[in-house]
C-alpha cells in the first residue's frame, strides 16, 4: 500500500492505492473501491462454460444438506442445497424450472469457491 | 487464589482483548487456537501458544477436553472464554473446575440456571419480570413445536435454547414456513451449540433492543453498569450498538436496572453478565440473559470508564471489590460498529481472502478492536469480523458524526468490508433520531446497497494510478462475481 498524488480534471487528488494481481485497490475521498483495465476481447472466467442454469459454490463451505437427487424436476426458486460458511447457512435454489441432470456433490462434502454442485437443464415444453 | 498464568478458550479480537487485559495485570497468557489461527494477531501477542485441534469449530473452540487439556499442559491456574462458542456452557465450567483451575465467569450452576433460556424464564418468573408469550417444554418434536407456534400466534420466532448472537433463531411469518424454518433453526443450534433443544416466542414487531450490563462480587453483591441499545440487527445479529440508549426515559431505566439486578442477585451471579430485554409500547419483556461478556462491552467500558475485561479476572481471582453502583454514572455517549468481511454490494455476501492492507486510523475516542494483522487472512471457517471500532463524544449526535468520519478513514485491501452499510445506517433519519426498532434494517436495508458505480473522477484517478502501481505478492482472494448479479443465490443466505 502506498498512497500517491495525481491530478485529475485540474484537483490535486491523493488516494492510497495498491495493485493486488490485476486488480487495482484504491481508498479516496472516503471510499474504497477497485479497478480492473477492460478485459480483452475473448478471454474466457473459469466457469463460463457451465450453463446458466447450473449450481456452484458461492464460496468455499460444506453441504449440509442436498434436497434433490438426479432427474427430479424442479421449479424455479426450489430449495437444491444448503450449504454452510462462515457460520451461515446459505439456501442454494434451482434459478430456472427443469431437471436435474446430476448432482455433484453429497452432504458433508468440503466443496470449493466455483465449483460445479448441482446440473439442471431446462425443461422440454 | 492468585492468577499468575491465563488460558484463554477463543480467537480473534476477544483473544487479543483479554491478553491485553491480561498483560496490564502482570499475567501470562497461554492461547488455545486451531491450526489456521497461526496467522493472527492473539497468536503473535500471547505468551504462550498450544494448539488444541484443526479448523472445524466442532474439533477445536468447542471441544472442551482439548481447551482444558491445553490449559492444564501450560500450567495455567485460569481459563477465560472469551464469547462465544464455549462460554455459556455450563459443562465446559464444570470441566474447567474439576480440572482444578478457575472458570472466568459465573458458577456453573448458574450458567445452566440462566444461560439455558428456557429455566431462566421460569427465574426470571419468580423475580416477577415480565416475559413475551412463548413456548419453552421439552417436548421437542415438530409436530408440537409446529402447533405451539399455531396457538401463539404468527409472527412467531423460533430460538435456540442455548444459543446467543442469533444463530439458530428464525422468524415464522405463517403456518406453510413453520416446518422448514423449525426444522433449519434445530439444525442450525445443532451445529452452532452443540443441542438441538429450541423455544418458541412472539415476535414482537417493533421493539427495541435495550440490555443492561449487570456484575456480580464474590459475595454476591450486583450492580448495573446501566444500559446499552441494539436495535440495528440483521437477521438478529447486532451490527451496531450503543450506550446509553436514546429512548429510555429516567422512570423506565430505573424500572429496568432494577428488574436486570434483582434477577442477578436470585441467581447469585458472579461476573459480567447481559440482561436482554424487548422495549415497546414503553413496556419491557425479558428477552434472554447472557452469561458472559458481550461482544459489544466496550460502549459500557467507554462511557462509565471501567474495564470489564480486568474486573472478570480479578473477581475470578477473588481480588475485586465491586464498584459502588452511586460511582457508576454514565457520561457522554458510545457507538460500536461491527466491521465484517463482506460486500454491501452485493447483499453482503462474504468476503474471504488476505488482508494485504489495513489502515485504522487512531485520534481521540476511538477505539479499535482488531483480531488480525496486515496478511492475515479471513477463511470461511469463522464469522466474517475483522474488527469493532468504538467512539466516544459528549453527545449522541457528535459521536455520530465521529464514526462517519473514522469510517471514512478506515480501509483493508484484498477483502471487501461492510464499512459503506454502516454508513448507510448511521445516515438515516431514523437511526439519527434515536427511533430504530429491531426491525430498522428490514425495513431499509435488507437487501444491502445498489451496486457501486464509479464516478468519471474515481475510473479517472484509477486509470492513472494503475500504471504506477507495482503489483505486490499478495494474491487477493476476494469472492468474485462469476455469474450475473441476478444470482439467485445471493439474497438466500442466513444466519446460524
Amino acid at each position: 500500500m502506498r498512497s500517491v498524488t495525481l491530478e485529475v480534471n485540474g484537483q490535486t487528488k491523493t488516494a492510497f492505492v495498491q495493485k493486488l494481481g490485476e486488480t487495482l485497490w484504491v481508498h479516496l475521498d472516503g471510499e474504497t473501491f477497485t479497478y480492473e483495465p477492460e478485459k480483452k476481447a475473448g478471454r474466457k472466467k473459469a466457469g463460463q462454460s457451465q450453463s446458466d442454469s447450473d449450481i456452484s459454490a458461492p464460496m468455499p463451505g460444506k453441504i449440509t444438506k442436498v434436497a434433490v437427487t438426479d432427474g427430479a424436476v424442479v421449479t424455479e426458486g426450489q430449495l437444491l442445497l444448503v450449504l454452510e460458511a462462515m457460520k451461515m447457512e446459505y439456501s442454494l435454489k434451482a434459478s430456472i424450472a427443469g431437471r436435474v441432470k446430476a448432482v455433484k456433490c453429497k452432504a458433508g462434502d468440503q466443496v470449493t469457491l466455483g465449483q460445479l454442485l448441482v446440473e439442471v437443464e431446462p425443461q422440454k415444453t | 487464589m492468585k492468577i499468575t498464568k491465563l488460558a484463554i478458550a477463543n480467537r480473534g479480537e476477544v483473544a487479543v482483548r483479554i491478553i491485553r487485559a491480561c498483560h496490564e495485570l502482570g499475567i501470562k497468557t497461554v492461547l488455545l487456537h486451531s491450526e489456521p489461527d497461526t496467522e493472527s494477531r492473539a497468536y503473535r501477542l500471547a505468551d504462550e501458544k498450544i494448539c488444541i485441534g484443526p479448523a472445524p469449530t466442532s474439533e477445536s473452540y468447542l471441544n472442551i477436553e482439548a481447551n482444558v487439556r491445553g490449559a492444564v499442559s501450560a500450567g495455567a491456574q485460569a481459563i477465560h472464554p472469551g464469547f462465544g462458542f464455549l462460554s455459556e456452557n455450563a459443562d465446559f465450567a464444570k470441566a474447567v473446575i474439576d480440572a482444578g483451575l478457575i472458570f472466568v465467569g459465573p458458577k456453573p450452576e448458574t450458567i445452566r440456571a440462566l444461560g439455558d433460556k428456557i429455566s431462566a424464564k421460569q427465574l426470571i418468573k419468580q423475580a416477577l419480570v415480565p416475559t413475551v408469550p412463548g413456548y419453552m417444554g421439552s417436548d421437542q418434536s415438530l409436530n408440537t413445536l409446529i402447533s405451539e407456534a399455531e396457538k401463539i400466534g404468527f409472527p412467531a420466532i423460533v430460538k435456540a435454547a442455548a444459543g446467543g448472537g442469533g444463530r439458530g433463531m428464525k422468524v415464522i411469518r405463517n403456518r406453510a414456513e413453520a416446518e422448514e424454518l423449525i426444522a433449519s433453526a434445530q439444525r442450525e443450534a445443532k451445529s452452532a451449540f452443540g443441542s438441538a433443544t429450541v423455544f418458541l416466542e412472539k415476535y414482537l414487531d417493533r421493539a427495541k433492543h435495550i440490555e443492561f450490563q449487570v456484575f456480580g462480587d464474590a459475595t454476591g453483591k450486583c450492580v448495573h453498569l446501566f444500559d446499552r441499545e441494539c436495535s440495528v440487527q440483521r437477521r438478529h445479529q447486532k451490527i451496531i450498538e450503543e450506550a446509553t440508549s436514546p429512548s429510555l426515559t429516567p422512570e423506565l431505566r430505573n424500572e429496568m436496572a432494577k428488574a436486570a439486578v434483582n434477577l442477578a442477585q436470585k441467581a447469585g451471579y458472579r461476573g459480567a453478565g447481559t440482561v436482554e430485554f424487548l422495549v415497546q409500547d414503553g413496556k419491557f419483556y425479558f428477552l434472554e440473559m447472557n452469561t458472559r461478556l458481550q461482544v459489544e462491552h466496550p460502549v459500557t467500558e467507554m462511557v462509565l470508564g471501567v474495564d470489564l475485561v480486568k474486573a472478570q479476572i480479578l473477581t475470578a481471582a477473588d481480588e475485586f471489590t465491586i464498584w459502588k453502583q452511586t460511582d457508576l454514572i454514565p457520561r457522554g455517549h458510545a457507538i460500536e460498529c461491527r466491521v465484517y468481511a463482506e460486500d454491501p454490494y452485493r447483499a453482503g455476501m462474504p468476503s474471504t481472502g488476505k488482508l494485504a492492507a489495513m489502515h485504522f486510523p487512531e485520534g481521540p475516542g476511538r477505539r479499535f478492536e482488531v483480531g488480525f494483522e496486515e496478511g492475515d487472512e479471513i477463511t470461511s471457517y469463522y464469522d466474517p469480523m475483522v474488527a469493532k471500532i468504538i467512539v466516544w463524544d459528549e453527545t449522541r449526535p457528535r459521536a455520530i458524526r465521529k464514526m462517519l468520519r473514522t469510517l471514512d478513514e478506515t480501509f483493508v485491501f484484498g477483502v471487501r468490508l461492510n464499512i459503506p452499510y454502516l454508513k448507510a445506517i448511521l445516515s438515516n433519519p431514523e437511526f439519527v433520531d434515536g427511533t430504530m426498532t429491531t426491525q430498522f434494517i428490514s425495513k431499509y436495508l435488507s437487501e444491502g446497497l445498489s451496486p457501486q458505480k464509479l464516478s468519471e473522477e474515481q475510473t479517472a484517478f484509477a486509470k492513472l494510478a494503475y500504471g504506477s502501481a507495482n503489483s505486490t505478492s499478495f494474491s487477493g482472494h476476494q469472492v468474485k462475481a462469476n455469474r450475473s448479479a441476478s444470482s439467485p443465490w445471493t439474497s438466500h443466505w442466513r444466519l446460524i
